[in-house]
């Protein structure tokens, strides 16, 4: 395990080597800029401030989606499983919804909501939204029945059942799924800002307004940016899982 | 159980609650909106069902020769499927190569932990300088979003597989090849099928998110950005419906069909596959 790690970073070490070599010798075409160049413009942009601007400008309209996602998913979710009847009329639409690609509502919001900031929160909210409500639905109904039957025979409540049984009961699908829909999310919202052009932050807009200057810097600070962002949702997830779940002892 | 299948021999959609509670009660919100639509909702930007299911069928009959609807479509769905055909081809190489041999799996893993988190659509700028507008943007942006989870599948399908299977084989005095043919692959198809679930996934959406940047000519998403400068809600509309119609084929017919003849067949059952 150690001994792969230590292969990995001298693999990216050698990648890096060879594209400074590369740059030097002009094997890339003239606007492919350097590995130092490329972290020459990081600095600068993270020391002038633009980057992080445009980072949390980005992170902030991501959590707010997000988080409302979360909490109204959650509820339908919810809903649709303690109620047969809403369940079975809702699942064929939850279906055909969760098919729909969510950057494809971008262009519909942006004529009903505008140009703005509002826009990449909702398309976020969309990308989040049907991915967690199928995931707590389908968390709840597979919660053993012996379990609710259990609770209820003890005489709790219909809120206790929720939160005491069903919530920690569908935490093993909803989880793993929060991680999906953070991803969905985070691509939406990439996207959608790509798309919104009134907006003048946002770390999606940076990569498409460099496009304009064939700026493949401030591209690639972009991407490491990206990715770092998707990497550190990824390990809070896994955070989360391993305080609740390996916690209980029911991870699946 | 035989019996219990001869005595209903009704319709089964008559008595099959499942689905006909949820078509009467799309069916109601589709009246309710197609009321609502000019008095309380802003026709222009929520056209009525019916309008929407017409201007559907023009742009699905043909016109002149060729039906427009379908022009976009089958460029959607090539881009799509020369993705895929890379994506996983090139994954599906990488991928068995990463699993048998740890140097090549420590080369591939810096490649994979980047690629992997990244949207498609954020490397889409870059492609777009490298090689401009239309196809060539699209298809290696498609490609890339297909090749890394098929690669990340294999090679950790490949690395399950049991060792005594592996020896096995070997005693009997296996070559390479039989050993990656009758053993390896068999074996892990589970995970590869599942890594190229994910990777048709993230390609389509991928597809159509680049679409949406950096067409040229045709493609759904194109035809959606299109509509939208033109204030056209109903193309849009239609769009996202026939977005959502295809990508439901892919997966329930296609996927399902593919499945049900290959992995099942060979023994897997549906629970253990990996959903998304």
């Amino acid at each position: 395990m150690k001994n792969q790690r230590v292969t990995s970073f001298l693999v990216v070490l050698l990648i890096i080597v060879l594209w400074h070599y590369a740059s030097i010798f002009k094997i890339l075409p003239d606007f492919f800029p350097s590995p130092t160049g490329t972290l020459k413009v990081f600095l600068r942009m993270f020391l002038d401030g633009t980057l992080p601007r445009h980072l949390i400008e980005s992170l902030v309209r991501l959590l707010t989606g997000l988080s409302i996602a979360c909490v109204v998913g959650f509820a339908v979710g919810g809903i649709l499983a303690s109620s047969a009847f809403l369940s079975t009329i809702l699942y064929p639409l939850l279906g055909f919804f969760l098919s729909i690609p969510t950057v494809a509502w971008v262009p519909l919001l942006i004529v009903i909501f505008g140009l703005g900031a509002r826009t990449v929160v909702i398309a976020v909210f969309l990308g989040g939204f049907f991915e967690i409500t199928y995931s707590t639905y389908q968390g709840i109904r597979t919660i053993p029945q012996s379990l609710t039957n259990a609770a209820r025979t003890m005489g709790v409540s219909s809120a206790r059942l929720f939160f005491d049984v069903h919530l920690p009961g569908s935490l093993p699908s909803v989880l793993p799924s929060l991680r999906l829909a953070a991803g969905y999310a985070w691509r939406a919202l990439v996207g959608a800002e790509m798309l919104s052009s009134m907006l003048r932050w946002g770390i999606g807009k940076m990569i498409f307004e460099a496009r304009y200057w064939n700026d493949l810097g401030v591209m690639f600070a972009g991407l490491i940016c990206i990715w770092s962002v998707a990497c550190l949702f990824e390990k809070a997830v896994a955070l989360l899982e391993k305080r609740t779940l390996g916690k209980w002892g029911i991870a699946r | 159980m035989t019996q219990d299948r001869k005595t209903s021999v009704k319709p089964f959609f008559l008595i099959n609650k499942k689905i006909i509670y949820p078509t009467i009660f799309i069916g109601l919100l589709l009246l309710l909106w197609e009321q609502a639509s000019g008095i309380g909702l802003r026709a222009q930007l929520f056209p009525a069902p019916s309008t929407i299911f017409r201007q559907l069928i023009t742009m699905l009959l043909p016109k002149e020769g060729s039906s427009i609807l379908l022009c976009h479509l089958l460029a959607s769905l090539r881009r799509l499927t020369v993705s895929l055909i890379i994506g996983s081809f090139f994954g599906i190489i990488f991928g068995i190569a990463s699993g048998l041999r740890p140097y090549i799996d420590a080369l591939t893993k810096p490649f994979v932990s980047f690629f992997l988190p990244i949207p498609g659509i954020a490397l889409a700028p870059i492609f777009m300088i490298l090689f401009g507008f239309g196809d060539p943007a699209i298809i290696t942006a498609g490609s890339l979003a297909a090749f890394f989870p098929v690669l990340f599948n294999t090679s950790s399908g490949i690395r399950t597989v049991n060792p005594t299977l592996i020896n096995a084989a070997r005693i009997m005095g296996a070559t390479r090849w039989q050993k990656l043919v009758h053993v390896y692959l068999p074996w892990s198809a589970i995970h590869i099928f599942s890594g190229f679930k994910l990777g048709i996934s993230r390609s389509w959406r991928t597809v159509i998110a680049v679409e949406l940047v950096a067409a040229a000519d045709w493609g759904l998403g194109y035809m959606i950005m299109q509509a939208v400068e033109y204030l056209q809600m109903k193309v849009v509309y239609v769009g996202i419906f026939v977005m959502a119609l295809l990508y439901l084929f892919i997966e329930k017919a296609l996927i399902g069909f593919v499945e049900r003849r290959t992995i099942y067949r060979w023994g897997y059952s549906p629970e253990q596959g990996v959903r998304q």
